[in-house]
């Protein structure tokens, strides 16, 4: 389990957290937000080790023995509440509270972290509002979500928010070519359709599809430019493949970005297109993508918009 | 270790220290100095803004030795108790998690005792909106008609999940936001009292971000801090460990926007990505800013409904004004849809910036009458033969882009002012240049040869209301026609239909085209022939 120094690009976020260790003040109750997969689960459990670690306080070692059961999840004052949805949710948080009116067990500081808080219904997180507004001393809550939108205002009011970012691709790509061993190229699609998020920028880096995907979609763009009946037949093999097929519009919007910054002279070499027609492409790609997540059928959807883009004559 | 936050620490003991809550806490000292407390209390509003605080504070007011008293003393055996929350005479029950009916009744038990030390028992319930309906049900006895030396205090955010029945026998204290001037001015005062020095600037960034709640505004005070090690050192300081844009970047961007500059609103956009900003935080300020533009530009004076200090409200201004008429309206229509698209997509940096690309390309619609108008005349020209030379050419397709903004008066005159030779495009011209001119739509052409027109209204009422704008009219008309017009207004109909007589008249042939077209339809013969019903139709009604 990494120390806070290992969590990737989140300087910020971090230099928030020290400068309240370091200063002896760390808040009761945080949240830390942003998206999947760039470290807010991980820094919740550092921000423990860091309360509690033995050799070096107040920025963990990863070492100590409180560190390591930190780590296993074996340290009786760090408490990870994963929040499932389930029936007996706001008893199992009633249950919880308690047990918090004692002091910590070994540790200096107990740690309360609670992931996804979004997933709360509103029964649990009332039953939360009154403890997370005045713990009991060395108490600390850590909430965790990647859609802080979504959690009441009088939970969100009564926390100080950690802001974890999504990463660049400048950031990601190099990462997954020194970690990962992958090609740079590959790394940079990785990156790109990872939407700044580590996690999800290695789940596609292990998988072998984006090559595939990315010829596949090549293949819709040469359909595009040929006849109907190519157009339909290419629109044909996506028959049932929902998830694979958000994932492929994703790709190709990308692409299609990149010809509208080039239609535009902003990058790479100029290209004869008419942006107007390209930012149209842009639009029905993104609305097929969210047909298809909305349980259109995917075939349907790429017949569409394969049909509509060969319309406004797009052309990669 | 333990560390108090802001939020806590500096949490008002008595009602002198509250923050905007005047019309709360003048009436509880009233109530209180004239000996008419009422017995059970309902406070309400919006996340931290001082509902539970000021419950403690109403509590220490009856249980202080002084009791009762509007100013409680925070030093008895009984304020100090209060404080800490071991008072056995003030109970502080969290609502949510004792929301059940064997609560209330285990409450109702005690309620019957006289108070251990003070004169009152005072039960603070928070977040009662989470009792059930029975834990309600089971009060309402006992909140009718309490014993004289208790009080009840219900806070919660949510006033309308409690029963009418409840609601009926509570004194309701309905608790506002707070201006933003009196959140930076108390958060000066934390900061003085910490002695932590600061810039205004950056305690105004905070203050908006907090939006009108005194414990956002510590927590983000807080935060702030942390990120800055201590310190309130600048505006862009506090601006970015919130991570909110900056008003400086927003308006920038929105001159680039305004500018047509698409490469430098990129380049702005990867500004903000290197500070790591919200994107939909950072879509949503930037709309904002529109909407202020737009304001800015159709209100006459809209200093009351932009948020802006002075300086900004100018630069605003002049900004609005630059715009050709109809464009940044048509610029925030395009982005809010812009902006829906960034919330819901996985790649909102690029969807932002494709976006940002395509405002470069939003022109002002021209009035289609105006068009079709244009079209006719090249029409003309070619059935007569004449080649229309490549200037003519030129106006009738569609200028490229300005680079730079054009003055408005500029915008329709040098393209349509030839275009204009029937009244009804003039009108409609100007309806769109000024919608208050609308009633001119109504008018009839009987002469249109500039300087000298003639207009004619269908109905006394809107001759009379062209007369009274007769004046306008004229400002606009000359500036489209680029003569001094000589506008005769007249009663009764005229030779040329008015633009909207002529809609109605389309509209109903229309109506009585598909009426026939229904009617000669033969699947109502087959239908009528096999079950011989002679009613065929019902015309819906028209409003």
């Amino acid at each position: 389990m990494p120390a806070l120094a290992d969590i990737v690009g989140q300087e910020q976020a971090l230099g928030q957290l020290r400068a309240a260790l370091t200063g002896a003040r760390p808040h009761h109750a945080y949240l830390f937000e942003g998206p999947e997969g760039v470290g807010k689960g991980t820094a919740a459990l550092a921000l423990a080790q860091a309360l509690n670690c033995l050799r070096r306080p107040s920025e963990g070692c990863a070492g100590c023995d409180a560190c390591l059961k930190i780590r296993d999840g074996l340290h009786p004052d760090v408490i990870s509440f994963e929040v499932l949805p389930e029936k007996g949710q706001a008893e199992r948080v009633r249950g919880l509270l308690p047990s918090l009116a004692f002091a910590p067990h070994e540790g200096r500081a107990r740690v309360v972290v609670i992931d996804p808080a979004d997933g709360l219904n509103t029964t649990s997180a009332n039953v939360l509002l009154k403890t997370l507004e005045e713990p009991p001393p060395s108490t600390h809550f850590v909430l965790v979500s990647s859609v802080a939108t979504q959690l009441l205002e009088t939970i969100r009011s009564r926390c100080q928010r950690v802001r974890f970012r999504a990463l660049a691709t400048e950031e990601i790509a190099p990462w997954l070519v020194a970690h990962q061993e992958l090609s740079p190229a590959a790394a940079q699609s990785a990156a790109e359709l990872s939407g700044g998020s580590l996690g999800r920028a290695l789940a596609l880096a292990e998988s072998d599809d984006l090559s595939e995907r990315s010829r596949r979609v090549d293949a819709l763009l040469v359909a595009v430019g040929g006849s109907d009946v190519q157009r339909l037949e290419a629109a044909a093999e996506w028959t049932g493949e929902r998830e694979e097929s958000t994932a492929a519009l994703e790709l190709l919007w990308l692409k299609l970005r990149d010809v509208l910054w080039r239609a535009e002279g902003l990058a790479g070499e100029p290209l004869a297109q008419s942006p107007r027609n390209l930012m149209l492409g842009l639009r029905a790609t993104e609305e097929a993508r969210q047909a298809i997540e909305g349980f259109v059928n995917p075939q349907l959807a790429m017949e569409h918009l394969l049909l509509r883009l060969a319309q406004l004559r797009v052309m990669a | 270790m333990s560390y108090l936050v802001f939020a806590r620490k500096f949490r008002p003991q008595t009602f002198a220290d509250m923050v905007g809550q005047e019309h709360v806490t003048q009436t509880l000292t009233n109530a209180i100095q004239k000996g008419r407390v009422h017995h059970a209390f309902l406070f309400t509003g919006a996340r931290g803004v001082g509902k539970t605080t000021a419950a403690r504070i109403l509590a220490k007011c009856l249980s202080c030795e002084k009791a009762p008293t509007d100013a409680p003393c925070n030093a008895c055996d009984a304020c100090r108790e209060i404080t800490a929350g071991t008072s056995v005479d003030v109970q502080e029950i969290d609502g949510a998690s004792n929301n059940s009916v064997d609560d209330v009744r285990t409450l109702r038990e005690g309620v019957r005792y006289l108070p251990v030390r003070g004169k009152k028992k005072v039960y603070i319930i928070d977040e009662v909106h989470m009792l059930s309906s029975g834990a309600f049900n089971a009060l309402l006895k006992t909140l009718e008609e309490p014993p004289a030396h208790a009080v009840f205090i219900f806070a919660t955010t949510e006033a309308h999940k409690i029963p009418v029945t409840i609601l009926s026998r509570l004194q309701r204290y309905d608790f506002r936001l707070v201006p933003r001037q009196r959140i930076g001015a108390h958060l000066s005062s934390v900061l003085s009292s910490e002695k932590i020095p600061f810039v205004p600037a950056a305690l105004e960034v905070i203050a908006r971000e907090a939006a009108g709640s005194v414990r956002d505004s510590l927590s983000l005070l807080e935060q702030v801090l942390a990120s800055g090690h201590g310190a309130l050192a600048s505006e862009q300081a506090a601006a970015a460990a919130l991570g909110v844009a900056d008003r400086s970047l927003v308006r920038e961007l929105g001159s680039a926007i305004l500018a047509r500059e698409t490469p430098r609103a990129l380049e702005l956009v990867r500004a903000a990505a290197d500070r790591a900003i919200d994107w939909k935080h950072f879509t949503h300020a930037l709309l904002e800013h529109l909407r202020d533009l737009v304001v800015a530009r159709t209100v006459p004076d809209p200093a009351s409904l932009i948020e802006a200090s002075e300086s900004e409200l100018g630069e605003l201004l002049t900004m609005a004004k630059t715009a050709p008429a109809g464009r940044l309206e048509l610029l925030f229509a395009r982005f809010a849809k812009t902006a829906e698209e960034v919330l819901r997509s996985p790649l909102p940096r690029y969807v932002l910036e494709v976006g940002l690309v395509e405002l470069g390309h939003v022109e002002p619609l021209e009035p289609l009458g105006m068009l079709i108008d244009r079209l006719e005349r090249l029409e003309a020209r070619l059935a007569t033969g004449a080649t229309p030379g490549p200037a003519a050419l030129k106006s009738a397709t569609r200028s490229t882009p300005p680079a730079a903004p054009s003055p408005p008066s500029e915008v329709v005159a040098p393209t349509a002012r030839a275009a204009i030779t029937r009244w009804s495009v003039l009108a409609e011209a100007m309806s769109v240049e000024q919608p208050l001119l609308s009633v001119f739509l109504h008018g009839e052409e009987v002469v249109f040869a500039p300087p000298q027109v003639v207009v004619s209204f269908p109905s006394a009422f809107n001759a009379r209301q062209a007369r009274d704008k007769a004046a306008d009219a004229a400002v606009h008309m000359e500036r489209l026609l680029g003569v001094k017009v000589r506008l005769e207004i007249q009663e009764g109909a005229g030779h040329a239909p008015s633009a909207i007589a002529t809609e109605e008249k389309k509209q109903r042939e229309d109506r009585e085209q598909r009426r026939k077209e229904a009617i000669d339809h033969p699947a109502r013969k087959l239908i009528t022939d096999r079950f011989g019903s002679e009613t065929i139709f019902q015309e819906p009604e028209v409003e």
